[in-house]
């Protein structure tokens, strides 16, 4: 019997499908399943950046800020507006998208270690907003008591709704980066990557494929962010920090940059890793940037990534 | 073929970066659908006249008019669309895209694209796609690729990788085709063959603008010549006349001693 | 009030300048920012403190053993960390920096945990007045170290043939590898010194605030990085003038403004610089070769 690829496609996908639907029935612990959603919730985060840093070649050290724009966003609208929770994850998408066309115009000029350095800026910069902005973002304690989102009659605020929230998010978030990248704006982006100005003489509008790799971006970091915002029920600006930037990078470059499966995978690694190591919470820092020496002193184009020199 | 239909022309062009003087009031001129070849001195600012016009730099003086139009306020990645496509001097091919993404980039701005189209991958960009493939296919048998097109370029050896960039720059369909010497690297055969290459291309009704150092390729492909040296134009006319010129030949070999 | 700011923007910004050569210097050459630099100077001052207060070692004891134990440190990360990936590209190049700088700053955590520390002073911290204004000897002797420090390092490179070495390698690596310099050796030296300075800045800075914490040299690195930038990075007399500016604009900026807002100036000055002047005040403008 012949299995045509695209029989092949939708074998794994209806087998993917039904595992992710049915694992809450066998991981029980909440524990667990708050770990999984955790690795979940970083692939997009991942996934995002993967669209500017890994295609488009554009070094950005501050994509927690649009995480956390995104989170305080929600959760001010749905704290002070009453707003419901889907209305306000699109608004944080929206705003957190703005803010990245926003950051992205200075940047379009700036290359390399300099752009990480712009970026690194504005992400601190953003943070500080949060943290000093009291009245409006009610400083260092941030905003509590987010509410869950409700479905029609249900509320959903146990860890198996979010669950199944985040990997229908994921399964979205996933399949739309996909066709972007393997559409001509992918091509277009790697162009940019390798060699802009041979991009550019070739027809390419730089300009335009960075701002729009920078609003997706941004906009799916900002949807993430208001998820977590009703997961924790907090926002804090201790949560969108550069350490946080510093581990969606790492997440990228360890599952390999321009791969999206990579991805998944990176944040996979990391999460887990740090989650097992918990109980050496000492030297969970030390552990991790050993891993990572490792990891690319093997493999410098990450687990799955296919670019190399 | 129009013989007095002026395709380029530049008007008292001049080039400085700092205190280096790269061009010094050049004037010339390229007829539509000839074979036009620039030669000199290393340093003697031809590539540097292919980059003011791709638009990367911007003139300190003077004019660049394409077909009539002075482009010289033209965004970069607008002057494939009016026609001006090219190669590098050392080869720029996107490394991390296959053979086939690298012409297919080349096409990119003869692409109707759409990003929600592209995003819900809809029946017409789908078939806008095929149909730019089936281009880039042809581009690729033109200069014998076709073998290779899922191959990331980095694995093609050099002389593939300089036709991957003719079929690249040929995929937009231009008037004018910049050759920023093309059989660098090359063994007498393969130079040869682009040779054949490059005729055929005229063939098709365009004009070429070639850079080279190899004086056997040029002078045979050629059918007027322009000689810079410092910047400046020091000699223009057909290959024969240009071999004759003495002050072509003190350029190269250097003035007498005494 | 003023001119007190002013000696202290001058001698936070000496220090600064001293942090910011190590840096640049890693930078002029291989293009890569060593985010591990700060961590590097981090654990040698830490060093410089345990020997001080627990060994009870004098100063000029102390200081010497504190600043070989930074240069090895600098030495190390190159080794494991940065040398097998140096093909790899920038974002690379970072991250691996990063991971190092975490393994550092999480092994000084071990040993020091993450309390903060008061440094001992250098100088006795004496007001002196002078043309009718109070102003700090304390501060005003380390501009003057500082400033030393550089002075003779700017000598090493120009005549001394290891210095010519990393200028050489500076101009390009390819050339000086046929020219014969051992490229490995110089570019671990050119991290040992880099470490070696970096601890001389921190521990001068530790000393003039009195301050010492964990995240010091991560913080010190990123200040290091705005000063390299604004003064022209790869420019060793561009690290001096952006330690400087960067120095008074936040003693000024501090004083006049609030304290709190000394981080974001920073980085505020980083972006203008970065969009209106990317080569720094003292860099050149650098044409692409197509």
């Amino acid at each position: 019997m012949k299995f045509k690829d695209s029989h092949r496609k939708i074998l794994i996908w209806t087998t993917i499908s039904i595992a992710l639907g049915f694992l809450p029935v066998i991981v029980t612990s909440a524990y667990y399943l708050r770990v999984i959603n955790q690795i979940f919730l970083y692939s997009i985060l991942v996934l995002s950046l993967n669209l500017i840093l890994g295609y488009t070649g554009q070094i950005s050290f501050g994509h927690a800020a649009f995480y956390g724009i995104g989170a305080y966003t929600a959760a001010i609208l749905m704290t002070r507006l009453g707003i419901s929770f889907w209305l306000a994850m699109l608004s944080g998408g929206v705003v957190a998208g703005m803010s990245g066309v926003f950051v992205g115009i200075p940047c379009l000029r700036v290359k390399g270690n300099y752009l990480a350095l712009v970026t690194l800026g504005f992400g601190e910069i953003i943070r500080f907003i949060m943290q000093n902005w009291t009245g409006f973002t009610g400083g260092p304690m941030g905003i509590t008591r987010i509410p869950s989102p409700k479905l029609l009659y249900f509320d959903l605020n146990d860890d198996i709704h979010y669950y199944y929230l985040i990997v229908i998010l994921y399964l979205i978030v996933y399949g739309g980066t996909k066709r972007i990248v393997t559409s001509h704006i992918g091509r277009a982006c790697v162009a940019i990557r390798e060699d802009e100005t041979a991009a550019s003489i070739m027809g390419v509008n730089t300009t335009y494929y960075k701002l729009l790799m920078f609003a997706v971006g941004t906009f799916l970091a900002g949807i993430a962010g208001a998820y977590w915002a009703s997961y924790l029920t907090v926002v804090a600006p201790l949560n969108f920090t550069l350490d946080e930037s510093i581990i969606m990078v790492m997440m990228l470059i360890v599952g390999g940059v321009g791969s999206l499966q990579g991805s998944i995978l990176g944040a996979a690694i990391m999460v887990t890793v740090f989650e097992v190591f918990r109980p050496l919470y000492e030297y969970r820092f030390l552990i991790i940037g050993l891993l990572l020496i490792m990891v690319l002193f093997w493999r410098p184009q990450g687990v799955l990534g296919k670019w190399g020199r | 073929m129009r013989l007095d239909n002026f395709i380029l022309q530049t008007k008292d062009l001049c080039m400085n970066f700092g205190g280096v003087t790269a061009l010094v009031n050049l004037n010339m001129t390229i007829k539509e659908g000839e074979i036009f070849g620039l030669i000199g001195p290393n340093g003697s600012g031809k590539t540097t006249l292919f980059n003011l016009i791709s638009r990367i730099y911007l003139p300190s003086h003077g004019v660049v008019y394409y077909k009539e139009r002075d482009i010289s306020a033209l965004p970069v990645h607008r002057v494939i669309v009016e026609g001006i496509s090219r190669t590098f001097q050392n080869i720029r091919v996107f490394l991390n895209l296959s053979v086939i993404d690298n012409v297919l980039i080349g096409y990119h701005s003869k692409l109707r694209k759409s990003f929600w189209g592209s995003l819900c991958n809809t029946k017409r960009i789908r078939n806008l796609e095929q149909e730019a493939r089936e281009k880039a296919m042809a581009n690729l048998r033109f200069v014998n690729l076709s073998e290779k097109t899922n191959e990331f370029a980095r694995n093609l050896s050099y002389g593939e990788q300089r036709r991957l960039e003719m079929a690249r720059a040929l995929a937009s369909d231009p008037l004018l085709l910049l050759l920023d010497e093309p059989t660098a690297g090359m063994n007498p055969n393969e130079a040869l063959e682009l040779t054949n290459l490059i005729r055929a291309i005229k063939e098709r009704g365009k004009t070429i603008f070639i850079i080279e150092h190899n004086m056997k390729v040029i002078m045979n492909v050629a059918e007027r010549i322009v000689v810079l040296d410092s910047g400046k134009k020091i000699a223009e006319g057909t290959p024969e006349e240009i071999q004759k010129d003495k002050k072509v030949e003190e350029a190269y070999l250097g003035r007498e001693e005494g | 009030m003023l001119f007190q700011q002013i000696v202290n923007g001058l001698s936070l910004g000496s220090i600064y300048a001293l942090l910011a050569i190590g840096f640049t210097l890693v930078f002029g050459i291989l293009r890569l920012m060593n985010f591990s630099h700060g961590d590097v100077f981090m654990f040698g001052t830490f060093i410089s403190f345990s020997l001080l207060t627990e060994f009870k070692l004098g100063f000029l004891v102390a200081a010497p053993i504190a600043l070989a134990v930074g240069g090895i440190l600098a030495m190390m990360v190159e080794i494991f960390a940065l040398r097998p990936i140096r093909k790899e590209g920038t974002t690379v190049a970072i991250v691996s920096a990063l991971g190092a700088a975490w393994v550092i700053r999480n092994g000084a955590q071990i040993f020091w945990s993450v309390r903060t520390y008061p440094y001992p002073s250098i100088f006795e911290l004496k007001f002196v007045s002078f043309l009718g204004v109070q102003f700090s000897v304390a501060h005003f002797l380390t501009f003057i170290l500082a400033t030393l420090c550089i002075v003779v390092f700017n000598i090493f490179l120009k005549y001394h043939k290891l210095g010519k070495a990393i200028r050489c390698l500076a101009q390009s690596i390819p050339v000086s590898s046929l020219m014969g310099i051992k490229i490995n050796k110089t570019i671990s030296l050119v991290y040992a010194i880099g470490g070696i300075l970096g601890v001389a800045g921190g521990m001068l800075y530790a000393s003039s605030y009195n301050v010492l914490y964990l995240y010091f040299g991560f913080w010190g690195v990123v200040k290091a990085f705005i000063a390299a930038v604004v003064g022209g990075i790869g420019n060793l007399n561009g690290a001096l003038v952006g330690g400087i500016v960067l120095g008074l604009a936040e003693s000024l900026g501090a004083a006049y403004i609030s304290s709190a807002y000394r981080d974001a100036i920073s980085f505020i000055i980083l972006i203008l610089i970065l969009v209106i002047r990317p080569n720094g005040l003292l860099g050149k403008k650098e044409i692409e070769k197509v």
